[in-house]
C-alpha cells in the first residue's frame, strides 16, 4: 500500500521525471565499487529488461538493460532502498518489471497452487496405499512372477537357440 | 466411479482451461502503459549538434516524442508516417521532436541526412528520459496534449491512421 502510494506521488507531481530525487532516500547511501556492483546486479536478476524480455536487467546486454543497470547504481549510491527503486522502475514500466508475479490478488494462485496441488496429490496417493495395506494382493495384472512374462521367456528361449 | 472420474477431471480441468484461455489471449509482448492519460514526464535536452536544451513544459501545445535509433529497422519503415505527420501537423502547432536511442550522434545524423528530416532530434545520452518514459525499445510514439498529459503510447512502428487520428484529438 505503502509502495502503491509513493507510485501515485512519483506520477502525480509537475515534475514526474525527477519526483524520485524529490523523495528522500530512506537508505544510508552505498559506498564501495564491489559492493555496489553486487547489489545492482541482485536487483537486476529481480528485474526484466524491457527489449529482451525473458532476460533479467542484469543478464541483458541490451541499451536499456545497461541504462537500468547503470540507473539503479546510481539510486544505490544515492542511499535510495531496494523497495525505492522497485517502485521507482514500476511506476514507469509497470508491475511487469518485476520478473516475480506479485503476492497478492488472483496472483496468489501460482504461489499457491503448486504446493495445495502437491499436498492434495500426496494425501491421495498415501490414502490409496494406506488402505491397500502393506500385505494386501497386488492389483490385477500386475505381473506377479517375472518368470510367467511370456515375453521374458520368449527372450531366453531365442537366447538359448 | 467413471462418473465420478469424471467429475472430478471436470472440476480440475474447466478451470484449468478457462486459465489458460484467459492467458493465451494475451500478448505476453505488451508493455502495460503506465502513462497513458498521466502527466508526461518532464525533460530538457539538447539536439544532435549540441542546441538547446529543449523543455517539456517550455513548448507550447501538442507535442509528439518519437524514440528512435539509426540500427532499428522498424524506425526506418515508420519514418515517412512521421515526416508526413509533422508536414501535416507541424504547421498546426504540434511540435515533433525524436528522442535518439542507444545510439551514436554520428550514426544518426548521418542516418538522418540519408532518410530525411523534418524535425529535431535530441539526444538522450543516459538513457534517463526513455526511462522516464518506460520506454522498453525503438521505436516508441508519445503523442501529448497541450496540458502535458500522454494521449497515446504508441509501440512499434506508428500506425498512421491512430497516429492522425489522436492528433487530430489534441488539437
Amino acid at each position: 500500500m505503502i509502495a502503491f502510494g509513493l507510485v501515485l506521488v512519483l506520477l502525480g507531481g509537475p515534475a514526474s521525471a525527477q519526483a524520485l530525487l524529490e523523495v528522500p532516500p530512506l537508505g544510508e547511501p552505498m559506498v564501495g565499487e564491489v559492493v555496489l556492483e553486487t547489489e545492482t546486479s541482485r536487483l537486476g536478476r529481480t528485474m526484466r529488461c524491457p527489449t529482451c524480455q525473458s532476460q533479467s536487467v542484469a543478464e541483458s546486454q541490451s541499451p536499456a538493460a545497461q541504462q537500468m543497470r547503470a540507473r539503479i547504481k546510481e539510486l544505490l549510491a544515492a542511499g535510495y532502498t531496494s523497495e525505492q527503486i522497485e517502485d521507482y522502475f514500476v511506476a514507469r514500466y509497470g508491475r511487469w518489471i518485476l520478473l516475480e508475479p506479485p503476492r497478492d490478488g488472483r496472483h496468489l494462485l501460482v504461489w499457491v497452487a503448486p504446493s495445495v496441488v502437491a499436498l492434495a496429490g500426496g494425501l491421495w496417493l498415501a490414502s490409496r496405499l494406506l488402505r491397500r495395506g502393506p500385505g494386501a494382493a497386488p492389483p490385477a495384472g500386475t505381473p506377479t512372477d517375472t518368470h510367467a512374462d511370456p515375453y521374458r521367456e520368449q527372450v531366453l528361449r531365442e537366447l538359448e537357440d | 466411479m467413471n462418473w465420478k472420474i469424471l467429475a472430478a477431471g471436470l472440476v480440475v480441468v474447466l478451470p484449468l482451461v478457462a486459465l489458460l484461455a484467459s492467458g493465451f489471449g494475451k500478448d505476453p509482448q505488451v508493455l502495460p502503459s503506465m502513462l497513458e492519460g498521466r502527466e508526461a514526464p518532464e525533460f530538457a535536452l539538447a539536439d544532435l549538434d549540441g542546441g538547446g536544451p529543449v523543455r517539456l513544459s517550455a513548448l507550447d501545445g501538442p507535442v509528439v516524442l518519437n524514440f528512435w535509433a539509426s540500427w532499428c529497422q522498424p524506425c526506418l519503415y515508420e519514418h515517412p508516417v512521421l515526416l508526413e505527420a509533422s508536414k501535416r501537423y507541424g504547421p498546426r502547432g504540434v511540435h515533433f521532436y525524436g528522442v535518439l536511442y542507444g545510439d551514436e550522434v554520428p550514426k544518426a545524423k548521418a542516418w538522418l541526412r540519408r532518410h530525411g528530416q523534418a524535425y529535431p532530434t535530441l539526444d538522450d545520452a543516459d538513457g534517463r528520459v526513455a526511462l522516464d518514459y518506460g520506454v522498453g525499445g525503438v521505436p516508441e510514439t508519445f503523442v501529448i496534449d497541450r496540458d502535458g498529459h500522454v494521449r497515446l503510447k504508441i509501440v512499434g512502428p506508428a500506425d498512421p491512421a491512430a497516429l492522425f487520428a489522436a492528433l487530430d484529438g489534441v488539437l
